[in-house]
């Protein structure tokens, strides 16, 4: 018989880096799972990743057991990444801190299409503009 | 360190979304989205920050009646409350109970009473925020081999010792002297909690360092349980800490990693003589 979910944690942490410290004891404790055994599994797995907020979704069963995956970084990690900034922008109507082609932003859209909740790469590449401008990214051409 | 958390609860997948990048800006440590059944598509957001930064508190408040006031059925108010170190650091406690690994190894959290029998081997740990409770299958495969070993008078370094684990188990198995190394300062406070806790004398040695903080001498056995590509980063270090004979024990390596401490070790002209495996975690022991 198929085990019972209890809950599914989705943790959007730095790679390689998680601890018992909250966020993840906090997200994990209530659920009564081996923190430790779940920060060492993602260390292990995300430790070529360092640098990058890797996400893992964790699924955690009525018998305090778990299982988990990790996902694409979030995208607006990748775009700092490519864009190469530290930060959005704090106002990013007035200040814009970088700009993008549409190449560059159509890869971010290809290396996100299996996580996000787009129909086709077309849908992607839009919901990557959309956060491209709430951090004052412009995209050209 | 006391914290604040910050939840933003009953929301759908859009809104979600938009508030988890808001609070890997913000938040300490990243973001959490959690959900439960029935409703999985009902979702809740949290993040914490510092108690001692009540300005990132107002910015993110800020932020989040902005981005309520652009979706189409607002936001709820985000809720607040205070956890205090005692919260999160010592809920996992109460699923930490006495486990018995290998032949007559016996671990015993601090808290926990158990009536040892012989020829019961009991290692006593509290790991508060270090690594090593002895319940992860890279311990526990560390812990079998030290056991198999003839460690009765043999020195050993335990480099990445977290908890101080895998030194007391060896100095109980009769290695000595033993050194035990870590980078982080509260592993080495925690071991030599540990030690002091298993009434543990004589020639242990525990400082904060890596794999080249040797004490000036050569190792009848070097054991290290951290992860595959640290292990292959410090392996000079960790060739250069073995004595001629000696055993270089590694833990913490993924079974889809295996490979390239292979390849490193085989670069040093190590043979692995021992290979062991729990669940898809490999240690390997190697010798010249």
């Amino acid at each position: 018989m198929a085990k019972k979910i209890k809950a599914i944690v989705k943790l959007q942490i730095p790679a390689g880096k998680a601890n018992p410290a909250p966020p993840v004891g906090t997200a994990l404790g209530p659920h009564q799972i081996n923190i430790m055994a779940f920060c060492k599994e993602y260390n292990a797995r995300t430790q070529g990743m360092v640098g990058s907020v890797v996400p893992a979704e964790v699924t955690i069963y009525t018998d305090q057991t778990f299982t988990f995956v990790t996902k694409t970084p979030p995208v607006s990690d990748l775009l700092k990444k490519v864009a190469g900034i530290p930060k959005g922008s704090a106002a990013p109507n007035k200040n814009k801190v970088a700009k993008l082609t549409r190449n560059q932003v159509r890869e971010i859209a290809e290396t996100k299409m299996k996580d996000l909740n787009a129909v086709d790469i077309d849908g992607a590449i839009k919901q990557i503009e959309g956060a491209a401008r709430s951090m004052g990214i412009t995209i050209e051409g | 360190m006391d914290f604040i958390e910050i939840a933003v609860k009953n929301i759908d997948g859009e809104a979600a979304e938009t508030i988890s990048e808001l609070f890997n800006r913000y938040g300490h440590g990243g973001a959490v989205v959690d959900t439960y059944p029935p409703n999985f598509d009902r979702l809740t957001v949290r993040t914490v920050i510092s108690a001692d930064d009540p300005d990132v508190l107002g910015q993110i408040k800020a932020m989040l009646a902005l981005i309520g006031q652009a979706l189409p059925n607002g936001l709820p108010e985000p809720q607040t409350q205070l956890i205090g170190e005692s919260d999160w650091a010592e809920s996992w406690k109460e699923h930490f109970h006495v486990v018995r690994l290998g032949q007559h190894l016996v671990i015993k959290p601090s808290w926990r009473e158990y009536q040892p029998e012989p020829p019961d081997i009991v290692l006593e740990i509290d790991p508060g925020m270090a690594f090593g409770s002895g319940l992860h299958p890279t311990t526990q495969l560390c812990l079998e081999i030290l056991e198999q070993l003839p460690l009765q008078g043999q020195s050993l370094f335990d480099v990445g010792t977290g908890s101080g684990i895998l030194a007391i188990a060896a100095a109980k198995l009769g290695a000595t002297p033993i050194r035990a190394v870590d980078i982080d300062d509260i592993a080495v406070r925690v071991t030599r909690e540990n030690f002091a806790i298993n009434r543990l004398t004589g020639a242990l040695e525990v400082a904060v360092g890596s794999a080249s903080e040797t004490g000036g001498q050569k190792w009848q056995v070097v054991v290290a349980n951290i992860l595959a590509q640290t292990l292959v980063e410090l392996m000079n270090d960790l060739v250069e800490a073995m004595a001629p004979a000696g055993n270089l024990i590694l833990s913490g390596i993924i079974v889809e990693h295996e490979g390239i401490v292979l390849t490193a070790l085989e670069s040093y002209h190590l043979k692995v003589i021992q290979r062991r495996m729990i669940e898809d975690w490999v240690a390997l022991v190697a010798g010249r």
